[in-house]
């Protein structure tokens, strides 16, 4: 189950944050539950929330201009919790939301620690748009689903799986008892299959390199030969 | 349209009908054509023998268990492709609703006798798989709950199927040296096997075929089995004092070499050895007592060892858990004769607790047997709780219960 961190000084707006993630997240098994939602009003709180944390968060949903720090003074950007969160390992989906989207300040963030980084997952958005939590949930959504089944299928077909011979689809080299590649397989396609919506153009393509979609169907329908 | 990815382009083009399967299969070198390379079976042979072995398994399964015919497509038949590029078999569903196997054209074993024993174990193990999709389909996210059940019942299966196929064995090593791995864990899911074993030895083999198709679609095979079992009996109870079958399966995996143990296997004790322990001590009248400190995930055991000298005529034994409350922690102490028997087993009785700030405490006196040649004690602790630790930190779960351990020896 996802790991969330809010950071925000609204209690409002964190409420509706926190209730939209755990209406979205939480897993319909009872033994997986709830998604963990932790909440901070502040720089601080944030960073202990991540400095203490025993496992580092899926996604932290950073608010701009937060206090105690600039109490009194809302001009000033403190990035230091959003740098923070990007040094745990792996690295969190940072989702900025902002009040102040074409405030200079808040874009030279974006730019400097954002738009160039490698997660091409990090986002932000403006508090101003009427849909911005429906867009926060689908970029969520995707970064949740999308990263384990590439993983997942980087591990049982290998990265170059679309352009490799297709004898060697499978992984070569593991011998019986290793894993079980038919829970493994079968809990890929679940995944594929319960999010087929939410996966973007390019990791659809690779998986019907790999798969057999019937997309007429809802939800689709996987085959592997 | 079917066939435009890059497994269905890697499909051969022939195909072996029998009364229960459609085999799709390619010849290496054929007498004409291209050569399959690695998708082509040697011969015509082999795939006489895929075929036979697969309506052996279906056989054994369908009536020995009374399994119904499995779910197919329009043409009643299971489908089977036999490629190569896959290291191990698979089965999944075709469509997303009939259950198919893929099985490897060749392996890696060194000889011909240890390839085919290999094969027909895959083959009893993926056509398990295929019977069991009828009740959990693999297609379902409840499915998941099942992982584990449904590998030890497949390769439980490969030794039933083929008689005196201990190509199973080769999953035993991770089973003899992890026993502090949780029995439902996603990494030990063909050591489940070991379970099944033991359930089939003590309530017959039925009653695994039950578990699997009386279970309903959202129970967990635990609750199943709690469900199924007969007198109160219950597979898992985090009652102290109350009997169970976990704790029963985890004492008698230790005694592999008894032939009272339902898990005795003295050939597996000689290839693989004993059960690994936790820690060894080695107690004399009046040493200062053995203490060991350590911590169990739900539905798994650790073993600890204790030598004894001549001198030594009892242990006083007793585990504190490290959090207060109530904890799913039991223990047993048993005595490990020369000849591999269990000469003696106790179970550690737990102090009732008087306040909620209070630890969980079990203490139990052993006298040993003076007429058995002592080879050394063991106490086996088990986690009988079932909740596995999730993502979310907050939840609470029986996983890495901390536990000490104390023993004392008496003159």
């Amino acid at each position: 189950m996802p790991r969330f961190l809010i950071v925000e000084d609204d209690t409002q707006t964190s409420k509706v944050l926190r209730d939209l993630l755990k209406l979205n997240f939480t897993s319909p098994l009872p033994d997986e539950g709830e998604p963990q939602i932790d909440t901070a009003s502040t720089v601080t709180e944030a960073k202990e929330f991540i400095n203490n944390a025993r496992k580092p968060y899926h996604v932290a949903i950073l608010d701009f201009r937060l206090p105690p720090e600039h109490l009194g003074d809302s001009t000033k950007v403190d990035a230091t919790a959003c740098l923070q969160a990007m040094r745990s390992t792996p690295p969190p989906l940072i989702a900025h939301i902002t009040s102040n989207p074409n405030d200079e300040k808040v874009k030279a963030h974006i730019k400097e620690y954002h738009t160039e980084r490698a997660n091409r997952y990090d986002f932000a958005l403006s508090k101003l748009d009427s849909d911005y939590t429906e867009k926060l949930l689908g970029k969520l959504k995707k970064f949740l689903y999308e990263r384990p089944i590439e993983e997942q299928l980087d591990l049982m077909f290998g990265r170059e799986a679309q352009t490799r011979a297709p004898s060697l689809l499978l992984t070569p080299g593991r011998s019986r008892g290793q894993s079980c590649m038919t829970q493994e397989l079968a809990e890929l396609c679940r995944q594929i299959v319960a999010h087929w919506d939410d996966l973007d153009e390019p990791l659809k393509n690779r998986i019907e390199g790999i798969f057999e979609v019937n997309k007429a169907s809802k939800p689709v329908k996987i085959s592997l030969l | 349209m079917r066939g435009n990815n890059k497994f269905a382009e890697a499909l051969p083009n022939l195909c072996w009908e029998t009364k229960n399967f459609l085999i799709r299969y390619g010849l290496r070198n054929p007498q004409s054509g291209k050569g399959l390379g690695m998708h082509g079976l040697l011969s015509l042979k082999v795939v006489k023998m895929y075929a036979n072995a697969l309506e052996t398994a279906y056989r054994k399964i369908h009536r020995h268990w009374g399994r119904e015919h499995p779910i197919c497509d329009g043409t009643g038949k299971i489908a089977v492709s036999i490629l190569g590029g896959i290291s191990d078999p698979v089965m999944f569903a075709q469509d997303w609703e009939f259950p198919s196997i893929v099985l490897p054209s060749f392996n890696n074993e060194a000889t011909i006798k240890s390839s085919w024993q290999r094969i027909k174990a895959e083959i009893a193990h993926e056509v398990c798989h295929v019977f069991n999709f009828t009740e959990h389909p693999l297609t379902d996210f409840f499915s998941a709950r099942w992982a584990w059940f449904d590998e030890g019942l497949a390769v439980y299966s490969e030794g039933q199927v083929f008689k005196n196929n201990l190509d199973y064995r080769r999953f035993l090593p991770n089973w003899v040296v992890f026993p502090e791995i949780s029995l439902d864990s996603s990494v030990a899911e063909y050591q489940a096997s070991q379970i099944v074993r033991y359930l089939a030895a003590r309530f017959g083999e039925q009653f695994v075929n039950e578990v699997w198709t009386k279970s309903t679609r959202e129970e967990t095979p635990v609750e199943a089995m709690n469900r199924l079992l007969q007198d109160g009996l219950k597979f898992v109870s985090k009652e102290n004092g109350q009997a169970d079958v976990f704790s029963d399966y985890c004492r008698d995996a230790y005694f592999l070499r008894d032939p009272k143990s339902l898990l005795y296997a003295p050939e597996v004790f000689d290839r693989f050895g004993e059960r690994a322990s936790t820690e060894n001590f080695e107690l004399q009248p009046g040493s200062p007592s053995a203490e060991a400190e350590s911590n169990l995930d739900h539905l798994a055991c650790r073993y600890f060892r204790y030598s004894v000298t001549p001198g030594v005529k009892s242990l006083t034994l007793r585990l504190e858990a490290s959090k207060e409350g109530n904890s799913p922690l039991k223990a047993e102490v048993a005595v490990m004769a020369r000849d591999g028997k269990n000469a003696l087993a106790k179970r550690l009785v737990p102090i009732p607790l008087s306040s909620a700030n209070d630890k969980m405490r079990l203490t139990g006196k052993i006298d040993l047997p003076r007429n058995v040649e002592i080879d050394h004690v063991v106490v086996i602790v088990t986690n009988c709780g079932l909740k596995r630790a999730t993502d979310n930190v907050y939840e609470s779960s029986d996983d890495e219960q901390e536990f000490r351990l104390q023993v004392v020896a008496e003159g």
